[in-house]
């Protein structure tokens, strides 16, 4: 049985920094129907007709946060976005923006990852002997997953940084997925260091370069929310930084005999 | 709020936390102050506030709270578009001295 | 747009308003009428009498412009200190995004309200409908 199908034009840019001066948009017409994806029509390009088309996914059910784009002007997953849910006759595809691009498609996130990296994105303690040698586990009940749950469910996919006013004119400004993960680990309650993190988010560059434009929660793939975890986080910096308040918390270590056996 | 102190030379040095806040308290305290600047040229009964003593301290109060928040926020986007570390450090005081300058001549001078 | 190096669009993707949230509108014109208040600032602290004699062509887009400013500006602080955006939630499809569409949202309409009466007021004044 035949399914409806529509014929839509694809405009997709092309563009090889080591070989091009510049950009060209390249035209393909393909017939979709109501559950073809972004994603589905770049491989249908790339297996028949350019193999050349280079493009970067994986999972092709909005986990991995790898096929990240711009298509018809915002920031979209590829494996998410369904071609005659646009509503358009013709569909343009570029990269995402504030990324230096590879190539085609595929953009470079080492900028993203490096300032991750420098916000420490793992719970920080002060009882290292238990962290080394672990001899249980921490508990968290359920109200304290409630605090940064949301945040956690992240999957770095970077469109929100791509979104982001701030970031397309300050380079160094730590971008909403980084300030996210920031708080995620902030906000966890076996989590100590805030302090450690601190001189980073407080910095010029930092949290406070986020003016509440919002534009990375309205295209989170994901329900996130960072436009809320930095604004959550800036409160937080307030905190500590002026009034010198930090949340106390207590956590529970529940003892397994076999921790230090089998690590994880 | 000691007007002179809070931009002293000190300021460079504060974190970004204390100078945002600042720039939102400074915004709301414009609102007041700014208000009643604003209504006392506009409203005739309300122009015999200009006779109060109260008024110049209002005025004083207003003057240091407009320099702050403009010159902060003249900072912030200066820094967003320029973010070269050179180029921060000269800004910031550059900014800081038209701002201590322009208070001290417009309180002594103006008003 | 820069296509080598960064691929930025620099200032000019302030611009880049539709598709976006309602936030994003109001932090572009947060940021314009702040710069144009700026200048205002330096050209009244300069020649101090003749704002006054500013015609109502200019204080009129200046009045409105600066109302924005402050009202849009209250809303961002209460924001910006972690009071409107709503608390966090479990992320269950579809998504909610409380920032977006809770108290903030809200306080949103409510700027608008409040600049459209405060302008109204301000013309008013301005015109010699009100006060002096």
């Amino acid at each position: 049985m035949k399914n409806n199908t529509v014929k839509i034009k694809f405009r997709i840019f092309r563009f090889n920094p080591s070989v091009d001066s510049s950009g060209r948009w390249d035209e393909y017409e393909l017939e979709v129907d109501k559950s073809t994806t972004i994603l589905d029509v770049l491989l249908r390009i790339k297996e028949a007709i350019d193999p050349t088309l280079a493009v970067r996914y994986s999972c092709r059910q909005a986990v991995c946060g790898s096929c990240g784009m711009i298509v018809n002007g915002k920031q979209r997953l590829a494996c998410f976005t369904r071609v005659l849910e646009l509503n358009s006759s013709i569909v343009t595809i570029e990269p995402l923006r504030n990324l230096p691009i590879i190539r085609d498609l595929v953009t470079d996130f080492s900028d993203l990852f490096k300032k991750e990296r420098m916000v420490k994105p793992y719970v920080i303690r002060s009882d290292v002997e238990e962290i080394t040698k672990p001899t249980g586990m921490y508990l968290q009940r359920p109200e304290e997953l409630l605090e940064y749950l949301q945040f956690a469910d992240c999957i770095e996919c970077g469109l929100c940084s791509s979104a982001c006013p701030t970031y397309s004119t300050d380079p160094l400004f730590l971008t909403p997925m980084v300030l996210n993960k920031a708080y995620r680990f902030t906000a966890d309650s076996r989590d100590m260091g805030l302090y450690d993190r601190f001189s980073i988010i407080d910095s010029e560059h930092g949290c406070w370069r986020c003016h509440f434009a919002a534009a990375c929660s309205s295209v989170c793939p994901k329900g996130v929310d960072p436009a809320k975890s930095i604004q959550l986080l800036k409160k937080v910096t307030i905190s500590a930084s002026i009034f010198n308040r930090v949340k106390k918390r207590r956590v529970e270590l529940a003892l397994r005999p076999h921790a230090a056996e089998s690590p994880i | 709020m000691d007007a002179d102190r809070v931009r002293s030379v000190g300021v460079v040095g504060m974190r970004e936390s204390v100078k945002m806040l600042l720039h939102y308290i400074a915004g709301v305290t414009i609102l007041v102050t700014g208000a009643i600047h604003i209504m006392s040229g506009h409203f005739k009964t309300l122009g015999l506030i200009k006779t109060w003593d109260l008024y110049s301290v209002n005025k004083i109060i207003f003057l240091a709270a407009v320099l702050y928040h403009a010159l902060n926020g003249v900072r912030v986007i200066l820094t967003e578009l320029i973010p070269r570390r050179g180029f921060s450090d000269v800004m910031n005081t550059v900014l800081i001295i038209l701002g201590l300058s322009l208070f001290v001549y417009v309180s002594l001078f103006v008003l | 747009m820069s296509r080598k190096g960064g691929n930025r669009r620099s200032i000019l993707e302030w611009f880049r308003i539709r598709g976006y949230s309602l936030e994003k509108t109001l932090y572009l014109f947060q940021r314009v009428s702040g710069i144009v208040t700026v200048g205002y600032l330096l050209w009244h602290l300069a020649f101090r009498d003749e704002a006054y004699l500013l015609p109502p062509e200019i204080q009129v887009p200046l009045g409105i412009l600066i109302t924005f400013h402050a009202v849009n500006g209250l809303r961002l602080v209460l924001a910006e200190l972690g009071f409107t955006v709503g608390k966090p939630i479990r992320a269950v499809f579809p998504y909610v995004f409380t920032s977006l569409t809770g108290i903030q949202r809200l306080s949103v309409y409510l700027v608008v309200i409040a600049f459209f009466a405060l302008v109204v007021v301000w013309m008013l004044i301005v015109l010699g409908v009100l006060g002096w």
